[in-house]
């Protein structure tokens, strides 16, 4: 797959240059540094940006034209950067039920599924419902947001910076639901400069540099290499910077920890081989 | 760092809708040249009261000073915001030039200095903030990083005393980060400016002189990081999570494996396992 | 086309030109296509805009692409001038509809003026950078400041909003990108369908320039801007 856009000096660049994944279901972390083609990748996935040259396939028919393409939109849920921006009803619960009644859901119906979306986010409907989407907190404002996505069930969910500036309750609110999403069976892609937050919920990372792919491995074999994530301008995980200065001063950490706790069996474990 | 205080606030209380206190009597003392962290859930009031440090929003009720200046007094706003200056979340939405120099040159010329005096002042501002010769450029078609240290050459060029930043690194990657926290910790080496940075990046704000919490508009507790950042019940309470290296501690601890009181940097971590 | 509002970056005897002058043109051209009446002046004004339009090289697409965004628009013109506003003898008539020659005729011609002005308009952005339009204001300002005219305030005004509008413009384009998969692929086709999803869209949209505009207003607070501000007003208190 490769796509190319009109830059500023008139030229087309390659935002996404031969690009080939196949991805199946789970959570898949997408990093790169911002110009990267993350959000192209996103879009193309999305069906909303047709690529230049090479195909896609979802679910074994061709998804760039005919009924392919209206098969992927129709399963595709896509959570834009900082989605609250798009809020444009009066109310939380007409917010919530749009995509869905656009789909040809009754009202009744509509509202159930807005209910448990909500609630995989930690928020509730019968409190919110009758609120301005624009009166609630940036943290409440982007959980609504992703809620109003995972309510339409997409078997293809891609999120853009979902957890860009939210706050401690917000952002493990977002990532327990991106987990969860990953667990019920869909394709859940997460694109992300916040490798802590890729550590929580991915199982594989596909790392993007300049339109191509340059690192495809397990969470664990990338996010958890703080040197090789280093080599490729990215953030290692907090666990693996701290494992890799630990190391540095001689200490035996075993392993390749992503969480405090698996940081600290590390560090115990390496106080037992000593 | 010295013993002046140089932001003192009490019981500064703000309601943008009347009856609904954003600000319910908040307090802090800020010292000359100290790096304040000031953590906190969205909506618990950080913003509020860095906007009150500029005079953005009138002070309502309590009392609110920054090097001696009345935020009350109307007469010397404009005093004060030379005094204190800002970095905002959204690198797009505070320039006035999309050229990179005429806009570092804007705070100055509106503090009255001359033609000359605001030019010069914007290029040092822009070589301290590690852009030499970026005068010229669009500011659009510069990295978020290179955006925020933009945004913060553009405060430095007034010469202020303090300088605020709210969320600054929020919409910028990890290396922009880097970047913006290397130049501030620059102007506060060379210039002695005092920072006080609002932030919900625990890691960064393990890196303060002092941890400002805050909670439903008031301040709850405030430290050294080595305290605050520790203390688990209370952060929580207050919507936030400790740095990784202290749950992981915290899990030594749990384990045997180690005592004592908790590490909040890699830094500290590894001092206290290797010693 | 990500950042300027379509600057298109080539060298021509155009991009050349000092942005006062090519302001100055594009109100004088401006001028002359609206007093455009019958075929032969209208011939020329489009053989002048054409021989403009080669020697900018900036390429028809970019020039004419602004059209296409207007086709409704221009439909619309002409369709009301031709049912509506004629008193001659219709060639066919429905109710208060009467569709009439001159009234065709007459539509067409303001079609015309209309595209040639927006494709002069183009030609301007296309070969002239926001800051130097900004710096092409200051210049045709400058006189009126001896008259006391605020002409700095002038000047920032249309800089920042000259350096809002890609941003909006792209910012616009996103939204309408990631409205249309909330929809999931049912986008709306049909006039009125689209029109309402416009509206959908305008909603955002004018939050998102609010919001701009109310962060950049407290920013430029924040810096020590004041709108009453003149020379000297703050020269008692100034930092050096």
């Amino acid at each position: 797959m490769s796509l190319s856009y009109e830059g500023a000096s008139g030229g087309r660049i390659a935002a996404l240059d031969d690009v080939s994944l196949s991805l199946g279901p789970g959570v898949i972390g997408v990093m790169g540094q911002t110009g990267s083609g993350k959000t192209t990748l996103l879009e193309v996935m999305a069906g909303a940006l047709p690529p230049d040259a090479g195909g896609m396939t979802f679910d074994g028919a061709d998804a760039l034209r005919g009924d392919g393409a209206r098969r992927l939109r129709a399963a595709v849920g896509m959570v834009s950067q900082i989605p609250e921006r798009q809020f444009f009803e009066s109310t939380v619960e007409r917010e919530m039920a749009f995509g869905l009644i656009a789909r040809g859901m009754d009202a009744d119906a509509a509202r159930m599924r807005a209910s448990e979306a909500l609630s995989e986010l930690g928020l509730n409907l019968d409190e919110l419902a009758m609120r301005s989407p624009f009166s609630l907190s940036g943290g409440q404002q982007r959980r609504v947001a992703i809620a109003s996505v995972l309510a339409l069930r997409p078997k293809l969910l891609l999120l853009d910076e979902p957890t860009a500036g939210l706050d401690p309750r917000s952002r493990s609110a977002c990532l327990d639901a991106v987990r969860m999403a990953g667990r019920s069976g869909a394709t859940v892609i997460v694109a992300s400069h916040d490798a802590n937050a890729l550590a929580a919920v991915a199982d594989r990372v596909v790392v993007l540099e300049r339109g191509c792919v340059t690192l495809d491995g397990s969470a664990r074999e990338l996010l958890g290499n703080a040197p090789l994530m280093r080599e490729h301008g990215l953030e290692p995980a907090c666990a693996s910077r701290a494992a890799t200065a630990l190391r540095r001063a001689g200490l035996a950490v075993p392993g390749a920890p992503l969480t405090a706790e698996e940081l600290a069996t590390a560090i115990a474990e390496g106080r037992g081989l000593a | 760092m010295t013993d002046e205080r140089i932001v003192e606030a009490r019981g500064v209380t703000h309601a943008y809708v009347p009856g609904r206190p954003t600000l319910s009597g908040a307090s802090l003392d800020v010292r000359r040249g100290e790096f304040v962290a000031i953590v906190g859930e969205n909506g618990s009031g950080k913003t509020t009261l860095a906007r009150h440090l500029n005079a953005l929003i009138p002070l309502q009720a309590g009392e609110l000073t920054v090097a001696g200046i009345d935020a009350a007094d109307h007469g010397r706003v404009w005093e004060l915001r030379r005094i204190c200056g800002m970095v905002f979340q959204n690198p797009e939405n505070q320039f006035v030039s999309s050229v990179v120099g005429e806009d570092v040159a804007f705070g100055p010329r509106n503090f009255g200095a001359s033609e000359g005096a605001a030019r010069r002042v914007a290029l040092e501002a822009l070589a301290s903030v590690g852009l030499p010769g970026f005068e010229r450029r669009d500011v659009h078609e510069l990295s978020g990083g290179q955006q925020q240290r933009v945004a913060l050459a553009g405060v430095l060029a007034s010469e202020p005393d303090v300088i605020v930043l709210d969320e600054a690194t929020s919409m910028i990657d990890p290396r922009g980060r880097d970047e913006l926290v290397a130049a501030v910790r620059r102007a506060r080496v060379e210039r002695g400016a005092t920072i006080i940075w609002i932030t919900h990046d625990m890691e960064l704000a393990a890196r303060a002189d002092r941890v400002v919490v805050m909670r439903a508009g008031e301040v709850v507790a405030e430290g050294a990081p080595e305290r605050v950042l520790t203390d688990r019940e209370l952060l929580s309470s207050a919507g936030l999570e400790p740095p990784l290296v202290v749950r992981t501690w915290g899990e030594l601890v749990r384990r045997g494996v180690a005592s004592g009181p908790a590490p909040v940097t890699v830094e500290g971590l590894v001092s206290l396992l290797c010693s | 086309m990500r950042t300027f509002g379509g600057y298109v970056w080539a060298d021509s005897p155009l991009h050349r030109a000092p942005a006062a002058a090519k302001l100055v043109g594009l109100v004088v051209g401006a001028a002359l296509v609206l007093a455009v009446r019958g075929p032969i002046t209208l011939a020329a004004a489009l053989v002048a805009v054409a021989v403009l339009g080669v020697v900018s090289r900036v390429g028809w697409r970019r020039l004419l692409a602004p059209l296409w965004g207007m086709r409704w628009f221009l439909l619309v013109i002409v369709a009301l001038n031709a049912l509506l506003f004629s008193v001659s003898e219709p060639l066919f008539s429905l109710g208060p509809l009467r569709l009439t020659l001159p009234g065709i005729e007459r539509g067409l011609l303001i079609a015309a003026r209309t595209c040639l002005i927006v494709v002069l308009g183009a030609m301007l952005t296309a070969t002239t950078t926001p800051q130097q339009v900004v710096h092409g204001v200051r210049e045709l300002l400058k006189p009126l400041a001896r008259l006391g005219v605020p002409t700095e305030t002038a000047a920032l005004a249309v800089g920042v909003t000259v350096q809002f509008v890609p941003t909006l413009l792209r910012e616009s384009r996103q939204l309408m990108r990631a409205q249309e998969l909330r929809c999931g692929g049912f986008a709306a086709r049909g006039i009125m369908r689209r029109a309402v999803s416009y509206v959908r869209l305008l909603v955002p949209v004018f939050v998102c320039a609010v919001r701009r505009a109310d962060e950049l207003s407290r920013a430029m607070e924040a810096r020590g801007y004041r709108v009453d501000r003149r020379r000297g007003a703050t020269g008692e208190r100034g930092c050096s």
